[in-house]
């Protein structure tokens, strides 16, 4: 199997201040078309690993990778395929909406814009009555809203959102999580996003990475409702004695083989459900299990199903 | 691409009701100074003067010029800081280094309008109230004492003057960019800059005796002293006050990129 190269990817990063370790030897692949929710309380770490990722802090130790080039060598190639959103009053207050959509459309080399074409993003995001309103007038869901736009002026193939479930009411978060769908199945763009709320995150996100002191002590998938009925188009094992587990999953999945570059044990299309039997069917042969992937492309049309109604 | 980040600058800088209230301040104290001269010169001295004299007498607030475009550069870079808009300026495909320059850019721009807007309102002001001919006895009047310096002509001797002076605002510019990106706070690097310059002057007149009184920014800063006027510190030559005045912007200016793009954002 061809390996991907993950949209984002960290590399043994270490981030220090002083003495104190920011974020501690953090290794982390976020693949294409996914949407990955970063969370844990603050002093976590989030916030640096989001500041690392978008270059704002350069790490003391590891690599940052942008679709397989590194951020600090090649910053301007590597952020160009980035849109961010960061904090949430990073808006010109004393400028109206349409002119801080045209001083970040300015800083984009090589975007094509005109007045009529940010009016229309503008009206995209549900702004068009405000268009020439001074951001300081803006309510905190239209500068959210805005801020968006800025981020998505250059169709970014990633897309990175600090917290940007902060102040939103539950339709206004359902509404985040259609538009991240739609550009995450339409356009295969990456979403990364921070929070320190689980129940957004898992509304939003296909897998969720939980920081604590600045390591990421756990990345799962999210659970959706009915999950064991999802049908995961590839599972991923980690394990101690690949060629045992293999022979022992043999007889129910015949397609599994080892993948060299991880390695790994690839055992394609499984239910959601069988899951736990196959890791008792390792554990009890006495194999350790280190790790299991899937990727989660159907939970995804799940969620779009799930509140399909309500658009 | 750099003309786009100084344009956005320049957006910044115009849409917030600051900058133009220094413009028309500006404007106020020329205004002023016309209607005192007019009011309180003798007629016999009042004939010789004109819309070109004035101009020259005007250059004389180029101090303001000064602390208004200290206000601007205090601000161009902490204010990023305080709104948080320097994370959405630094996630762009440019280096540091860039948006720096057009900060600098911007700022000696909204400077040298102020330098321009002080001549000119001076020049319509003086055309107006003492006719727009120039005059002979311009000469007598301001170099009385046969200083040794006589300038070509007066019209030469206002560009000059104004010249001479925009070289002292490019290297007040950039000590302002430098507070404003140290301190991270408008409000504090504004008042801090502008100190510095106002207690400049009173500093070089206690110190000028030592030697390395002439090593000294404001012992530099006033270029016109070297064209019929008095150098403030004894012994020091123009091109002495050039170089210095060379070294101090790269000074303030290397510090203010290190401090721009060596510091982490958090």
């Amino acid at each position: 199997m061809a390996k991907q190269v993950p949209a984002i990817e960290l590399i043994n990063v270490t981030k220090q201040a002083g003495n104190h370790k920011l974020i501690d030897s953090l290794t982390l692949a976020v693949n294409r078309g996914e949407i990955f929710g970063l969370l844990g309380p603050s002093g976590s770490g989030k916030t640096t690993l989001f500041q690392l990722i978008t270059g704002l802090t350069e790490p003391t130790r590891g690599q940052v990778l942008i679709n397989g080039l590194d951020l600090h060598k090649h910053f301007r190639r590597a952020i160009s395929q980035v849109g961010a959103v960061i904090d949430n009053p990073q808006l010109y207050p004393f400028l109206t909406g349409y002119q801080n959509l045209l001083h970040f459309a300015r800083m984009t080399p090589g975007l094509r814009y005109d007045r009529a074409s940010l009016h229309a993003l503008l009206s995209r995001v549900g702004l068009d009555k405000a268009i020439h309103t001074k951001a300081a007038e803006y309510t905190l869901g239209m500068s959210s809203r805005l801020a968006l736009a800025q981020a998505l002026l250059h169709k970014p193939s990633i897309l990175l959102l600090d917290e940007p479930t902060a102040g939103l009411d539950a339709t206004a978060v359902r509404e985040l999580g259609d538009l991240l769908r739609d550009l995450t199945d339409r356009d295969q763009v990456t979403v990364l996003v921070t929070s320190h709320l689980l129940a957004e995150m898992e509304l939003l996100c296909d897998r969720i990475g939980v920081m604590q002191m600045g390591r990421l002590v756990t990345v799962k998938t999210t659970p959706g409702l009915d999950e064991s009925e999802l049908a995961l188009s590839n599972v991923f094992i980690e394990v101690d004695l690949l060629e045992e587990a293999k022979k022992l999953l043999s007889t129910h999945y015949p397609q599994a083989n080892i993948v060299d570059c991880c390695p790994m044990l690839e055992l394609g299309v499984v239910m959601r459900k069988e899951i736990p039997a196959i890791t008792e069917i390792l554990v009890q042969s006495g194999i350790k299990v280190y790790g299991i992937q899937a990727a989660t492309k159907k939970l995804g049309d799940r969620f779009r199903e799930l509140k399909g109604s309500g658009t | 691409m750099m003309l786009n980040l100084i344009r956005n600058e320049w957006m910044k800088m115009f849409s917030r009701p600051r900058s133009w209230i220094l413009l028309g301040l500006l404007v106020f104290f020329v205004l002023l100074q016309a209607l005192v001269t007019k009011g309180f010169t003798p007629k016999q001295i009042e004939d010789t003067f004109s819309a070109w004299t004035f101009a020259l007498e005007a250059s004389e607030q180029s101090p303001l010029v000064l602390i208004f475009t200290l206000i601007i550069a205090g601000d161009i870079i902490a204010s990023e800081y305080e709104l948080g808009t320097v994370k959405m300026l630094l996630v762009r495909p440019f280096y540091r280094s860039t948006i720096l320059a057009s900060k600098l850019i911007a700022t000696l721009l909204f400077g040298t309008v102020l330098l321009a807007l002080l001549f000119s309102s001076s020049y319509l002001l003086g055309g107006i109230l003492f006719g727009f001919d120039g005059s002979d006895q311009f000469y007598n009047r301001y170099f009385p004492y046969g200083s040794g310096y006589r300038p070509p002509d007066l019209t030469k001797f206002v560009a000059l003057n104004y010249g001479l002076r925009w070289l002292t605002l490019v290297v007040y510019t950039s000590f302002g960019l430098m507070l404003s990106a140290w301190i991270r706070n408008s409000t504090i690097a504004i008042t801090a800059a502008i100190l510095v310059l106002l207690s400049g002057h009173t500093l070089i007149q206690i110190l000028y005796e030592y030697g390395w009184a002439k090593y000294m920014l404001f012992a530099n800063t006033d270029l016109t002293a070297y064209f019929g006027g008095i150098p403030p510190v004894p012994g020091v030559t123009f091109a002495f006050s050039l170089m210095m005045l060379g070294l101090y912007f790269v000074l303030f200016y290397g510090l203010t990129w290190v401090a721009f793009s060596k510091r982490d954002v958090a």
